[in-house]
């Protein structure tokens, strides 16, 4: 029974990849953004490289949240709007299993390709190596907790006309801790001390993200399919 | 202790009594509001109840 | 009247109706005696603060102010899951009038929080631990009470605010603990259950009264607020008609 799920989820996967590819437009806008959003933060402070290297860590996370942000407005769209999401919500058995393979393609679009992208951001705003791999550890631990946590105010929001804006005010209070813990491995990473603590909090907060999300994501896509 | 001293709480007062007094202001409003929206859907439902017993 | 009669009567909105209006009553008095007698207590008896001087008298405002919005958010998240598992419609009543009272304290909270760290810290922000968190329950709040507007169906904006609610008080100790651990710069809170309170009885005592006089005030608030609700979501049943007729116009 249990790795018939996994099988599910895995299929799910695969033919959400298959859709995106058909659009990948969808996937490379977020990621644009981010990088765009960098870029002005370091035109915007003079390109002034110590004052870079202080902001730095806390610039990339926010632009991660932020792009994270956009991105899930796509999420469920498409799928409500041509009523797949209802029949999903009635035929899937368990109903988590294509939520679970929407978000993970999500966050392999999102949290993974970023944290690829850390590199050439963390060269533009001037961290150093050791701060880099952090960043990437952090962003790597932390963005499946941006996309579940997000996805379940995507849901609530999916069929509203205020979509967007709102998603924001929904989503962004609840990313605080992720933001809170990686943000602030990268500064000790910076000064060369232990990170630990707060890769074990992201961990923690991830499992706890994944092990709740799916079922408050099925509950509010039946919210938001019920009210059209 | 003079009024006077009272008021003025040892050169704190700027901060004293604007924190009493918003913190007063804001509850005083809460209540009247809360009375207030619920004698307003009161006098609603009854306008509308009379109009409809003389249909 | 055992639990689970009292289970099944919350189910009906009539009852709380016909029940609570004397309890909404009686704890807006509760309330008005407790807060008036803390406040004047906390003005005028209480001694001054051996550092801080007067300004420490905020506390009286400030801390039960600061802690009613807490305890707010946390009841509307038990609600959310009350209305969410077993569909009561009063739980749903509870986490719709409890956003507007929450938002006003917490915003209320860090105003008297803000203007007591001015002589106190010697500035009117600070991003310290407990005053972001407070920040972070506005937004919150913020976001429950954007959700409900944007949601023209009013049973689909009730379950997806309850869904709101609920994700928010599984997140709350976590936010807090994070903040916590960034940024520490507070005195040690006042009251804890497991300590008795350091400062002497005759600075804390007024701050108790104060307190319990600012759970009053949820308590009929809430009420009250419920009771409009309640009229407005029934108005076409017979007994809202009966109940109007009976009272003076």
């Amino acid at each position: 029974m249990r790795s018939a799920i996994a099988g599910q989820v895995i299929s799910q996967v695969v033919r959400e990849w298959r859709t995106i590819a058909r659009a990948p437009i969808d996937v490379a806008n977020p990621l644009m953004f981010f990088f765009l959003g960098i870029s002005l933060f370091a035109i915007g402070t003079g390109g002034e490289r110590e004052g870079l290297a202080e902001i730095g860590p806390a610039v990339i996370w926010v632009l991660v949240l932020l792009a994270n942000l956009l991105s899930l407005d796509t999420l469920f769209k498409r799928d409500h709007a041509d009523g797949t999401l209802e029949q999903l919500l009635l035929l899937a058995q368990p109903v988590f299993v294509p939520v679970l393979g929407k978000v993970i393609v999500h966050w392999c679009f999102t949290g993974v390709m970023m944290t690829l992208l850390t590199p050439l951001s963390a060269l533009v705003m001037n961290l150093t190596l050791d701060q880099t791999w952090i960043l990437m550890l952090t962003l790597i631990l932390g963005t499946p907790s941006l996309s579940l946590i997000g996805a379940i105010g995507a849901a609530l929001t999916v069929g509203l006309r205020s979509g967007g804006v709102l998603l924001a005010l929904v989503v962004l209070p609840l990313y605080l801790p992720v933001l809170i813990f990686g943000v602030s491995a990268a500064y000790l990473a910076g000064d060369g001390l232990a990170v630990t603590a707060q890769l074990y909090w992201l961990g923690a907060i991830a499992v706890l993200a994944l092990t709740l999300a799916p079922f408050a994501v099925t509950q509010a896509l039946a919210i938001s399919v019920e009210q059209t | 202790m003079s009024f006077a001293e009272f008021v003025h709480m040892g050169g704190h007062g700027l901060y004293v009594w604007l924190a009493y007094g918003s913190t007063i202001a804001v509850v005083v409003a809460l209540w009247l509001s809360t009375r207030a929206s619920g004698q307003r859907v009161r006098k609603e439902l009854k306008m509308g109840l009379k109009r409809q017993s003389k249909v | 009247m055992t639990i689970k009669e009292l289970w099944h009567r919350l189910g009906s909105p009539r009852w709380f109706y016909q029940m609570m209006g004397p309890w909404g009553t009686g704890l807006g008095v509760a309330a008005a005696l407790l807060l008036i007698t803390g406040t004047l207590w906390g003005l005028i008896i209480a001694p001054p603060d051996y550092q801080q001087g007067n300004s420490f008298r905020i506390i009286y405002v400030h801390v039960p102010t600061a802690l009613v919005c807490q305890s707010a958010y946390i009841m509307m998240g038990v609600a959310g899951f009350l209305f969410l598992v077993w569909r009561m419609k009063l739980a749903d009543m509870v986490v719709k009038v409890t956003v507007p009272f929450g938002m006003v304290m917490t915003a209320l909270g860090l105003f008297t929080g803000s203007v007591w760290g001015a002589p106190t810290w010697g500035t009117w922000w600070e991003w310290d631990a407990r005053t972001t968190s407070m920040l972070v329950l506005l937004f919150l709040y913020f976001g429950l009470y954007a959700l409900r507007q944007a949601i023209p169906r009013a049973e689909s904006a009730g379950r997806a605010c309850a869904l709101l609610a609920l994700v928010g008080v599984i997140n709350i100790p976590i936010i807090k603990y994070s903040v916590d651990w960034w940024l520490t710069l507070h005195q040690p809170a006042t009251f804890t259950l497991t300590e008795a309170p350091s400062m002497p009885a005759e600075m804390w005592l007024p701050l108790l009264v104060n307190v319990i006089g600012v759970y009053c005030l949820m308590g009929a608030v809430v009420i009250s607020s419920l009771r409009t609700e309640i009229l407005r979501r029934e108005c076409n049943t017979s007994w809202v008609r009966e109940e109007l007729m009976g009272e003076p116009a």
